[in-house]
């Protein structure tokens, strides 16, 4: 097995040795989707693709804006990337290591998403192409800015601290905290623009049966791309 | 220098087989001060070599540039032969780290930390034996987090170990434990060095230096004020002797200040107390057998590697700290 592939492994027991991450991450999407399953009867009304749009919208925003930046950040702080870079192993591996455990839980909880919701009465994505589109970009890209927050906060502390911050605009610009509908014409525009709303508004379109907008997915693909880069560029490894 | 100066004879393509780190008028300076102004020395293998100074001296900085984890401004390092800063990849299967307050993620388990260590290196050492020879087999499968500061310890030694390196270096490697475990430590680092394996030991403690090192570099300031072993610092500064005892009767004047190993004579109570250099105890004592003067309860005060860094610096090592 390469050096790689176990570190990844070590952070995925990891992961799953934290309760609340997990609880986080898989139970809630799932306990979302069986809760509102029986209580509204999903299907006609566009308003019921609300439901595994907030599961998954809420389940990245966890990985990506709470758990990825305050563990690398607290890796780097803890003197444990550096002490890495004295081995034959550089420390990026820990980074892609903890990317491949975040994309492993994502695809799994997308997965969980979309079962239990046949399971419990939803109806199947309507555009699956789309919806897979939707989600890998939205996923990459709300990634993308975690890894940026990991780069650049001094502590594990200040991760947190900004990553609760990015969660919260992001949750309620992204008409993931209220829906979409409810919410006033401006903070949609926005939304429109921020990785969440952007993702949440794709997901939502193509269990609807529409192929996402292509502005939802060029800001995705452009966050992606921006974050992405400038969080390879500004990471320390101590 | 030394090593580039004297030919060595030794295995071919090896051209300085004995020297296996060597600093050269090292400088780094961060932003707004010069952590190491002026550093140089050459450690030879299979010994322990320390690095002894206040904290803020520029110990750590020294080693992270023998690491490869800074570049230094000016000056030279070699480190089995190799730029550890260009020829990092060549060095990091060599040489072994333990750093000053390291960590390890709270859940990681100790046995899934030597397994995984283990794997980065292509023959690594059998990380069950390092459980047994570093006390940690009936620790295997506690979490990092619920170890105590020992066996943290023992743990990260172990680490620095298990890819099989030619050279370990420790950094301030009992700082926060307690006396017993501190002294459990030294044992072990003994250990290492039976093994073959070249320490390079930063410390800011006194007794520990002095119980492990062959060789002690003492850092102040950026600067090394002096590089000897252990007992040559303390020789070295050692110019001034305390002497006490009780005479059996009162000793004329002058038989003792007239000896010029004595610098003064001084009546503390029942108790006289002689200062001097050299051999003074031995002059001190023939002039008294010569006189039939019995000195009861004779005690001499020697220089400790206290006194020495006092004096080598003109600080005592906890004003700096």
């Amino acid at each position: 097995m390469s050096a790689q592939i176990r570190i990844a492994v070590s952070e995925l027991r990891l992961y799953l040795r934290e309760p609340a991450a997990v609880a986080a991450t898989l139970g809630l999407p799932l306990l979302i989707m069986v809760s509102f399953g029986l209580i509204v009867t999903p299907g006609g009304d566009p308003i019921y693709t609300y439901f595994p749009g907030l599961a998954i919208s809420f389940s990245l925003a966890i990985l990506s804006l709470n758990l990825l930046p305050t563990i690398l950040a607290g890796y780097r702080e803890k003197g444990i990337l550096r002490r890495l870079y004295t081995t034959p192993v550089h420390p990026s591996k820990v980074l892609i290591g903890q990317l491949l455990v975040s994309c492993a839980v994502a695809v799994v909880m997308a997965a969980v998403v979309v079962v239990a919701g046949r399971l419990i009465g939803f109806p199947l994505p309507a555009q699956p192409l789309g919806f897979a589109l939707a989600f890998v970009l939205g996923a990459l890209a709300l990634f993308s800015v975690g890894l940026l927050v990991a780069a650049i906060a001094p502590t594990g502390r200040m991760a947190t601290a900004i990553g609760m911050l990015l969660f919260f605009v992001n949750m309620f610009t992204g008409g993931v905290f209220t829906p979409r509908e409810a919410l006033p014409g401006f903070l949609n525009r926005i939304g429109d623009f921020m990785p969440l709303g952007a993702t949440m508004q794709a997901v939502r379109d193509s269990w609807n049966g529409q192929f996402p907008q292509l502005l939802h997915l060029a800001v995705l693909a452009t966050i992606t791309v921006v974050f992405g880069l400038a969080a390879a560029r500004l990471f320390r490894w101590e | 220098m030394i090593a580039r100066s004297i030919p060595r004879k030794g295995l071919p393509g090896d051209a300085f087989p004995m020297a296996v780190i060597e600093v050269e008028h090292l400088r780094k300076r961060y932003r707004d001060h010069v952590a190491v102004d002026d550093v140089s020395f050459t450690v030879e293998r299979g010994e322990i070599f320390g690095v002894l100074g206040p904290n803020g001296a520029g110990k750590t900085t020294t080693v992270e540039c023998v690491e490869g984890l800074r570049v230094p401004d000016a000056g030279a390092v070699r480190v089995l032969g190799l730029d550890p800063h260009r020829d990092h990849d060549a060095l990091r299967t060599r040489i072994g780290v333990q750093f000053q307050e390291s960590q390890l993620p709270e859940k990681m388990r100790v046995r899934e930390a030597l397994q995984l260590y283990s794997s980065f290196y292509a023959d690594p050492m059998d990380w069950r034996r390092l459980l047994d020879d570093w006390g940690l087999a009936d620790k295997a499968n506690s979490p990092f987090g619920k170890l105590s500061g020992g066996q943290k310890q023992r743990l990260f030694i172990a680490l620095a170990l298990v890819g099989k390196p030619e050279i370990a270096v420790l950094d301030e490697l009992t700082t926060g434990l307690d006396p017993q475990a501190r002294r459990d430590t030294w044992g072990l680092v003994e250990d290492i060095r039976g093994q073959g394996v070249t320490v390079l030991l930063v410390t800011h403690f006194m007794a520990e230096a002095e119980r492990l090192c062959d060789r002690i570099a003492v850092i102040d300031r950026g600067h090394v004020v002096a590089l000897d072993t252990p007992a040559g610092l303390v020789s070295k500064v050692a110019a001034e002797q305390r002497i006490r005892f009780r005479p059996s009767v009162p000793v004329p004047d002058g038989l003792l200040t007239d000896l010029p190993e004595v610098t003064s004579v001084r009546q503390v109570g029942p108790q006289l107390e002689i200062t001097g250099t050299g051999d003074v105890l031995q002059a001190v004592t023939s002039v008294l057998a010569r006189h039939r003067i019995v000195a009861a309860d004779l005690r001499l005060e020697q220089a400790s590697l206290d006194d020495a860094f006092v004096a080598l610096t003109g600080r005592k090592m906890e004003e700096v700290r």
